[in-house]
């Protein structure tokens, strides 16, 4: 046998290093989305005999722009990705800036910040759902003994105050991931360009502006892009307490793809939804990649 | 000027712990059930620290519960071999591809690390319909096996991912001394790399591991039978009662919680470095 070039055998040896994450990667996410994508034009009736699904065309795709829900649920979809998305991003950067500061037991509110990070979803929407019970409710009878509020709310009896109480558990489960993220960039700024501002006079919402949100400026984009991908599809925290009711009013994409799949049998809808939802997140996967580039580091 | 001061600091230390409660809230509450009899929890009257705290919850959630002949003692084990096998695998493929990408120069690398940005923003729930046919006309679901190869799939990426933050952080100059001393690729790798960042590799291990810990979406898909349940499964389980036996699902919830709160918390240093590392690319 020839000997190998040394070209070839750094080419094989990088082949050993990749080809188990190539394999899993080909199985378990390529083929299945690729099948999804074909699925979504194909008949799924899954009562009938016939083991062959014609393809139909856009049917499956019209099947879901005429539900009665559509437009509910479309809406329901971008309303609790910004509100989510938003209040995550603003209530983390608030925490990360108070984090920065001198305090006594820094170390100790740090790490409660993983608290809601490590619970996982079943255990917070189980907690939730019974903390905020309007008839034995411990958070609930804990709002009620403030002065301005009018006995137990039902919280998840109305299409939008459950919306909007859903987004708040979001937020609570997220933001602290997002106020260490910017903690550590906030702590990577040199304490120099804080002190010569101030020689010149700068006030803190100068500071602010000047020196500290440029720095953290691109984290922030990566982070935010990560959040709407990570937002749009929700489901577990949602499933797990309204089931995207009541009437539809918490009903988002990715609930209605899990409904339609694995209640209703409609397959062909499901991935007609699925595949909307896969040019949504593949538009801003592009410009995640794209931002990651841009910086020119990693690859 | 003083006055100005000492308010600024009443100010900022009212703000920490606000956000503290705020933060720890769910938790409290949490175990504030955890602690009580079924009896004493169906009243508006309610207070957060239990009136006659006792570990009846706890020895119900662990020992008597049953959903179909199946309780806690069956569905850890089902739980904890499911995703630590997974993320065994997950971890070693992992960082053997996160290795590559962040050491050598080969073609294809660019849509390698396409796809492992890309497999990240996925939602999971379009690979789960076609998944789930064509595994069931193969007969293989309800399988925890299958299960848990889904696990190390959904796990891998975001491994990997965080490898490269992580590789690329670490100096060359050990690996070029160990090359020029004569030692393969796959020596170094395995002789002084793994070993270099054996808590890094934990953390991430803990990350991908939780994942599965925590998994609803799969698992409910997946798994029919009681036998086979994974926790997750068995915490949802309780919800079929008239009367929902909530002191139980807070102390079964304490349970599966505190475990991973605590390691959270011990490798906190470790998992936001490699968080923000893998943010910063």
């Amino acid at each position: 046998m020839p000997a190998l070039s040394r070209k070839n055998r750094e080419r094989i040896i990088v082949l050993q290093f990749i080809i188990p994450a190539l394999i899993v990667i080909g199985i378990f996410i390529l083929f299945p989305i690729s099948k999804a994508i074909v699925m979504a034009f194909q008949e799924w009736v899954l009562t009938s005999a016939s083991p062959d699904h014609p393809f139909v065309g856009l049917d499956n795709f019209r099947e879901v722009f005429s539900l009665t829900h559509f437009s509910t649920m479309m809406g329901n979809t971008l309303v609790y990705t910004l509100g989510s998305v938003a209040g995550k991003m603003i209530v983390g950067l608030a925490v990360a800036l108070l984090l920065n500061r001198k305090f006594t037991g820094r170390g100790i509110v740090r790490g409660l910040m993983l608290i809601p990070w490590a619970m996982p979803m079943v255990v917070v929407t189980n907690v939730f759902r019974i903390a905020l019970d309007p008839n034995y409710g411990l958070f609930n009878s804990m709002l009620s003994a403030l002065p301005f509020v009018d006995g137990p709310i039902q919280f998840f009896s109305n299409g939008t105050v459950a919306l909007t109480t859903l987004v708040g558990i979001g937020i609570w489960k997220n933001f602290p991931f997002i106020s260490l993220m910017l903690l550590a960039a906030l702590q990577s700024v040199p304490q120099d360009y804080y002190d010569a501002a101030s020689i010149d006079g700068a006030g803190n919402i100068q500071q602010f502006r000047r020196i500290t949100w440029p720095l953290i400026k691109p984290i922030w984009n990566t982070l935010m892009i990560l959040q709407i991908l990570w937002t749009v599809k929700e489901f577990e925290l949602i499933y797990l307490i309204t089931q995207g009711g009541p009437n539809n009013g918490t009903n988002i994409i990715g609930i209605d793809i899990y409904l339609n799949a694995f209640r209703f049998y409609k397959i062909g809808a499901a991935n007609a939804e699925g595949v909307l939802l896969l040019l949504f997140c593949l538009i801003f996967a592009v410009i995640y990649f794209r931002s990651m580039h841009k910086k020119g580091e990693a690859v | 000027m003083t006055l100005k001061r000492s308010l600024q600091r009443v100010l900022l230390y009212s703000a920490i712990i606000i956000v503290s409660i705020l933060i720890t809230i769910p938790f409290i509450i949490m175990l504030s059930y955890s602690f009580r009899a079924s009896h004493d929890i169906f009243s508006l009257e309610i207070g957060l620290i239990p009136k006659n705290p006792t570990l009846d919850a706890y020895r119900n959630a662990l020992f008597d519960y049953r959903f179909s002949g199946h309780g806690f003692a069956r569905w850890s084990i089902n739980s904890i071999l499911t995703c630590g096998i997974a993320t065994f695998f997950a971890i070693f493929f992992a960082a053997m591809s996160g290795y590559a990408i962040s050491r050598f120069r080969f073609t294809g690398k660019k849509v390698l690390w396409f796809l492992i940005a890309l497999t990240q923003t996925i939602p999971w729930i379009i690979i789960l319909i076609p998944y789930y046919i064509t595994i069931s006309r193969m007969g293989l679901a309800n399988n925890l096996i299958i299960l848990g190869m889904t696990y190390m799939a959904v796990f891998l990426p975001t491994s990997a991912w965080l490898f490269v933050g992580f590789f690329n952080n670490i100096p060359y100059e050990m690996e070029e001394a160990a090359k020029i001393d004569g030692c393969s690729p796959w020596g170094i790798f395995f002789r002084i790399i793994i070993p270099l960042s054996a808590t890094s590799i934990s953390a991430i291990a803990l990350v991908a591991f939780v994942t599965g810990w925590g998994d609803f979406l799969f698992a409910s898909v997946f798994l029919k039978r009681a036998s086979l349940w994974t926790l997750p499964l068995g915490l949802t389980s309780f919800r079929g009662e008239h009367l929902i036996q909530w002191s139980e699902i807070m102390a079964m919830s304490a349970i599966v919680t505190v475990p991973i709160v605590v390691l959270f918390i011990y490798l906190q240093k470790y998992l936001v470095d490699l968080m923000a590392g893998g943010v910063k690319q």
